[in-house]
């Protein structure tokens, strides 16, 4: 449990006039769940696409398990362990709940060949199955993506991020659109998922995540207003000001 | 017609995929999956030509058009990759196993293996090319390579005869260990279509496999969310580069035994046939591989029956294309395997 899973140093991106992440430098160990909040546009997606080289940085660098990953093409990032889900529900859409699951632990099980029937390969199978008890999903195993209410969607774009058996998870406010009592339970789930794996993730809503998250990341208009833990943060004057006004 | 099919393929797509979400979700499950039932199928389909077609080499033409259009549709289909050039691989097929069976050896074998393999080799050069693009770029830039094939087919009079096309292709044998066929169209067609039906069916079943394989699943999501495909680790390029390559052998497939069926190869209907073959596979429906084979037999039935009434055929058959595709967007064989079962399921529920 020791070790930097990934460490970003100045990362910096403008688009056009805007600059959208200015200079945000990110130490994630083995193990934590940290958090990354902050007001709507302060840049926390740009961020994370920074991360998984779905947008080249202007300046920076990202190491990911001590491996330089800056401006890698996502795929590949993705094959070293890093799986992200998504702000925008990102599943695929006709296949049923269980191909969605099972193309993602097929992936980690590198069985990609052509020769022999997918649905023959017991250890994928199992995976999916395994994955889909933990999220929930079981019941829904053979419906179309495409059927599933908004928060079943979110949790299958979760689902899919996981089965790829990652070292570690970029959650991109897993909690968007859903109720409270369904944000509550994806929340008891995040932090159980923990147990297993490094998390990244960002939360709008604040009261989300400071019982669960081990660090947290403040951003604004792009740049890291604070870092600290659960109740420093919520403590820093700085982070109030943020909160309550919704600008400075 | 050839007019005709771009403007029903780019607009089919949409529709479809429209249909199969809205049909999802009236039925809430995924649609029947009749994925090893298929090569049951294309056996029936098969024995049903044999011996209700009455021309023979209609008859011959018709399982190799289903090859043809079974294999498109892992591009079309379960690929989301609409070729709109697929008669440049059927054409170069036909002309690679006329010129081995013209100037080199007359074993049927051979002139089929360098069809597949060579087709095969220059599918990677074009899908690597076309690939670089999605959606109607990629339905241009495949358009534009068959559009390059064809002057140079009119062109090069030495090898491909030009305007004339390769005439005299001489009958070829196929030599089986036990005793050499002669394969004859004209003379003994049954010979021919039992050994094309045998060659035919082995290919089907082997994309069969292909579409169930880990890697034709990949395919198959790839199609649905390219993003999330990658996402999971996946080089999308590589799976679909691997699947037009397979596309393309299977039609340099076809077209080496169409060939063979008409010891001839020339511009026409070669060349002419991107946009019947992509009929053929929206006719018949794309979620499937059976499907589009079926579609190629109703097709190649409907403008036989309709070129003894009128010349104008080409107008019906384009009529009644359209008519299909706003009626029945999933195709015909969408329409047995999802729609009517639905429908039958919603009287029982009334009843
Ligand atoms: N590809 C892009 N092109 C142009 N501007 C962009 C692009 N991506 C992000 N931006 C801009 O960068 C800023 C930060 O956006 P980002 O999506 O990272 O914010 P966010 O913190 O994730 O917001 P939200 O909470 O709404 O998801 C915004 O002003 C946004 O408009
Ligand atoms: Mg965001």
């Amino acid at each position: 449990m020791t070790g930097l899973i990934l460490k970003a140093e100045g990362l910096d991106r403008s688009f056009g006039g805007i600059h959208a992440v200015k200079d945000v430098s990110l130490e994630v160990p083995q193990g934590a769940l940290h958090a990354i909040i902050g007001p709507n546009g302060s840049g926390k997606t740009t961020l994370f696409n920074l991360i998984t080289g779905h947008t080249k940085p202007g300046k920076g660098r990202v190491e990911f398990d001590g491996h330089d990953i800056t401006g890698m093409p996502f795929a590949k990032v993705a094959r070293r362990g890093l799986a992200k889900s998504y702000q925008i529900t990102t599943v695929f859409p006709l296949l049923t709940v269980f191909e969605n699951v099972r193309i993602a632990a097929q992936a980690a099980s590198h069985a990609n060949v052509f020769w022999r029937p997918a649905d023959s390969i017991k250890a994928v199978t199992r995976r999916t199955d395994e994955v889909l008890e933990k999220i929930g999903l079981t019941a829904d195993r053979d419906a179309i993506a495409s059927n599933l209410s908004h928060g079943d969607q979110r949790r299958l774009d979760l689902a899919i991020a996981l089965a790829t058996e990652p070292r570690l998870l970029l959650l991109d406010e897993p909690t968007a659109g859903m109720s409270p009592s369904e944000t509550a339970s994806t929340v008891e789930l995040v932090r159980e998922l923990n147990r297993e794996v490094t998390i990244l993730m960002i939360e709008h809503k604040m009261d989300v995540i400071l019982s669960i998250a081990s660090a947290i990341t403040v951003l604004h208009q792009g740049e890291k207003l604070f870092e600290g833990a659960p109740d420093e943060v919520k403590s820093h004057p700085k982070v109030q000001e943020v909160y309550l006004t919704g600008s400075l | 017609m050839t007019d005709l099919s771009p403007a029903g393929a780019k607009d089919a797509p949409v529709t479809d995929a429209a249909a199969a979400v809205t049909l999802a979700r009236a039925t809430g499950s995924a649609p029947a999956r009749w994925t090893w039932g298929q090569i049951g199928l294309l056996v029936v389909l098969a024995v049903v030509v044999l011996f209700t077609v009455p021309n023979p080499s209609l008859a011959i033409g018709m399982l190799i058009f289903g090859l043809w259009a079974a294999g498109l549709n892992l591009l079309v289909g379960y690929g989301g990759l609409v070729s709109f050039g697929h008669a440049l691989p059927f054409a170069y097929g036909g002309y690679a196993a006329g010129l081995v069976l013209k100037n080199v050896t007359t074993s049927a074998w051979v002139a089929l293996f360098v069809a597949t393999v060579s087709m095969a080799l220059l599918s990677a050069l074009i899908g690597a090319v076309c690939l670089r693009r999605t959606e109607v770029y990629f339905s241009m830039l495949t358009l534009a390579f068959a559009q390059l094939g064809f002057f140079i087919a009119l062109q090069w009079n030495d090898v491909t005869g030009g305007d004339d096309g390769l005439a005299g292709v001489p009958v070829s044998t196929l030599e089986l260990g036990f005793t050499t066929l002669e394969l004859n169209g004209l003379r003994d067609p049954l010979t021919f279509f039992l050994v094309t039906a045998v060659i035919v069916l082995l290919t089907f079943a082997a994309l069969i496999l292909f579409t169930e394989s880990p890697m034709g699943r990949v395919l198959q999501a790839i199609r649905e969310s390219e993003e999330r495909a990658r996402g999971c680790g996946y080089n999308t390029r590589l799976v679909q580069l691997v699947t037009f390559i397979i596309a393309g052998a299977v039609a340099g497939l076809a077209g080496g035994l169409f060939a063979m069926l008409n010891n001839f190869v020339g511009l026409q209907p070669y060349w002419l046939l991107s946009g019947v073959v992509l009929i053929m596979v929206i006719l018949g429906g794309r979620s499937s591989l059976f499907g589009p084979f079926l579609g190629a037999v109703l097709y190649l039935m409907l403008e036989s029956t309709l070129s003894r009434y009128t010349d104008s055929w080409q107008f019906f058959v384009g009529a009644i294309f359209v008519i299909c595709v706003l009626l029945f967007p999933q195709g015909l064989w969408g329409l047995l395997t999802t729609t009517v079962p639905h429908l039958l399921r919603r009287t029982r529920g009334a009843r």
